[in-house]
C-alpha cells in the first residue's frame, strides 16, 4: 500500500497541468455510451507467467441514453454486462455520475484456484455500483461490487468483493482543435479483490496508454501486475491490448 | 386544376417559411472534457433534420447550429440530442427573428411555435434578428414558457 501511495503522490505532483480522461482501459466509468451507438471491440491478453493467451470479441450497445449492454466471447465462454446510469450532475468541464452494473460470465471450465477470474475461466455473476467524478484535470472512478462464483473452491466460499480505483489524463494534444487530432492518454488503475468467506485477497495495479483516432476509435495498451498477492494466483501479470471502434447513431431511435 | 395548383404553391411557400423565426442556435454543453465526448454531441446534433450545419469549438464545448428555413426547429429535440449523447446543456442561445423593436421585461410573446418571456433588468432595444439566451434550468420550459434574456 505504501508503494502504491508513493506512486500516486509522485505522479499527481508531476501532472497537475493536464486534462482528465475517463475512458478507462481496465474498468468502466459511470458514464454510459452515447445513445443509440454501437462499439465493436477486439482485445488480446498475454499473461506472462504461463504463456496463457486470451482473445475476446465484444459488441457494446447503447440501448437508451442511460443504459448500455455489452456481450462478448472468447469463443469458449460468454460474457454479458449491463450498466445503468441513475445519477448525473453535470457542470462545465465536470460531472459526478453514479451507475449500477450487472455482469455474468458463463464458462465451461470449473474454478481451479481461490481467486475469482473475469477472463472466461469461471462462471460468475456480479453486481455493484460505479462512482465517477470528472473535474477538468481530474477524472477518478471507483467501482465496488460483489461477485458470486458458480463453483466453490477449497473452502473459500462463493462470494468475493471486487473493487477498482481508476484515474486518467490526456497527455496530447494540449489543445483540442479538430476531431481528427490523435489523442494520447495515460491511465493508472488499481484493481482489487477480497474473498468474503476467507482471508484471501489480491491488489493489482494497471498502468495503460491509450490512443484515440478521429475521436472515434481507441487503441489501448496496458500492463497489469500484482502489488500484493497472498492468494498466489498462478498468473498475476500480463499485457493487455485492445482496439475498439464506435459507430455513432447506429441503432434506430425508439419511439416515445 | 388551377385551384389545386394554387393550393400546392401556397402550401409550398408556407412550408419554406415555416420556421424562419429561429435562425440559429448556440449550445454550450457541460459535463465533458474529451474530444470523443464532444464528437458524440456533434454527431447527435448533425443528425437533426432541421439542422443544416454544426460548427464546433471543442475546447469550449460550444456548438453553433445553422437551422433550416424550410423545417420546423424544435428546441426540445436539440436538448434531447445533447442529453442523449450523455451530457447536459450549460447554456442555449437562439437567434430569433423578431417583429418587436423593444424588449420589455415580463412581456410574453409567441415565436416559432414557442412562448417566450423577457427577463431583463430594464427594457432594451433589439435587432430584427436578435440573439437571446434561454434562462430555464436544463432548458426545460416552465408552464410552456421559455424565459429569455439578452
Amino acid at each position: 500500500m505504501k508503494y502504491f501511495l508513493s506512486i500516486v503522490i509522485i505522479f499527481f505532483g508531476s501532472i497537475k497541468n493536464l486534462k482528465a480522461q475517463e475512458l478507462y482501459v481496465f474498468s468502466e466509468p459511470a458514464s454510459t455510451m452515447p445513445a443509440r451507438s454501437v462499439i465493436v471491440k477486439e482485445s488480446y491478453t498475454q499473461m506472462a507467467n504461463m504463456g496463457a493467451q486470451n482473445f475476446n470479441t465484444q459488441v457494446e450497445f447503447s440501448l437508451a441514453k442511460k443504459w448500455m449492454v455489452h456481450v462478448g466471447t472468447n469463443f469458449k465462454a460468454a460474457d454479458f454486462y449491463s450498466q445503468y446510469r441513475f445519477y448525473s450532475n453535470d457542470a462545465m468541464y465536470k460531472h459526478t455520475r453514479l451507475a449500477w452494473y450487472f455482469r455474468g460470465i458463463l464458462s465451461p471450465d470449473i474454478a481451479n484456484q481461490k481467486a475469482f477470474l473475469y477472463d472466461g475461466q469461471q462462471s460468475l455473476l456480479g453486481s455493484g455500483i460505479i462512482l465517477t467524478r470528472l473535474q477538468h484535470k481530474w477524472a477518478s472512478s471507483l467501482t465496488m461490487g460483489v461477485t458470486h462464483r458458480k463453483d466453490g473452491f477449497a473452502g473459500v466460499g462463493q462470494e468475493a468483493f471486487q473493487y477498482s480505483f481508476s484515474n486518467g489524463w490526456l497527455l496530447y494534444p494540449k489543445k483540442y482543435e479538430t476531431y481528427d487530432q490523435t489523442n494520447f492518454n495515460f491511465y493508472i488503475e488499481i484493481l482489487g479483490q477480497k474473498l468474503l468467506h476467507n482471508n484471501g485477497y489480491y491488489l493489482d495495479i494497471a498502468p495503460a496508454f491509450q490512443f484515440i483516432f478521429n475521436s472515434q476509435s481507441k487503441l489501448n495498451l496496458g500492463y497489469r501486475f500484482a502489488l500484493d498477492d497472498p492468494m498466489k494466483r498462478p498468473v498475476n501479470k500480463g499485457v493487455y491490448i485492445s482496439y475498439d471502434y464506435l459507430f455513432f447513431n447506429a441503432l434506430p431511435k425508439l419511439k416515445k | 386544376m388551377k385551384k389545386q395548383f394554387l393550393i400546392v404553391c401556397i402550401g409550398f411557400l408556407l412550408s419554406i417559411t415555416v420556421n424562419a423565426q429561429i435562425k440559429s442556435a448556440e449550445i454550450v454543453a457541460s459535463g465533458l472534457t474529451c474530444s470523443m465526448c464532444s464528437k458524440a454531441i456533434f454527431k447527435s446534433l448533425e443528425k437533426l433534420s432541421f439542422v443544416d450545419t454544426v460548427k464546433v469549438n471543442i475546447e469550449t464545448s460550444t456548438y453553433i447550429l445553422s437551422l433550416s428555413n424550410s423545417k420546423e426547429a424544435k428546441i426540445e429535440d436539440i436538448k434531447e440530442a445533447v442529453y442523449g449523447a450523455g451530457f447536459a446543456i450549460a447554456k442555449m442561445g437562439l437567434s430569433l427573428q423578431l417583429n418587436e423593436k423593444v424588449a420589455t421585461n415580463g412581456a410574453v410573446f409567441n415565436n416559432a411555435n414557442y412562448q417566450f418571456k423577457w427577463k431583463l433588468t430594464k427594457d432594451r432595444n433589439i435587432a430584427p434578428i436578435q440573439k437571446v439566451w434561454i434562462l430555464n434550468k436544463d432548458v426545460t420550459p416552465v408552464n410552456n414558457i421559455y424565459n429569455i434574456s439578452l
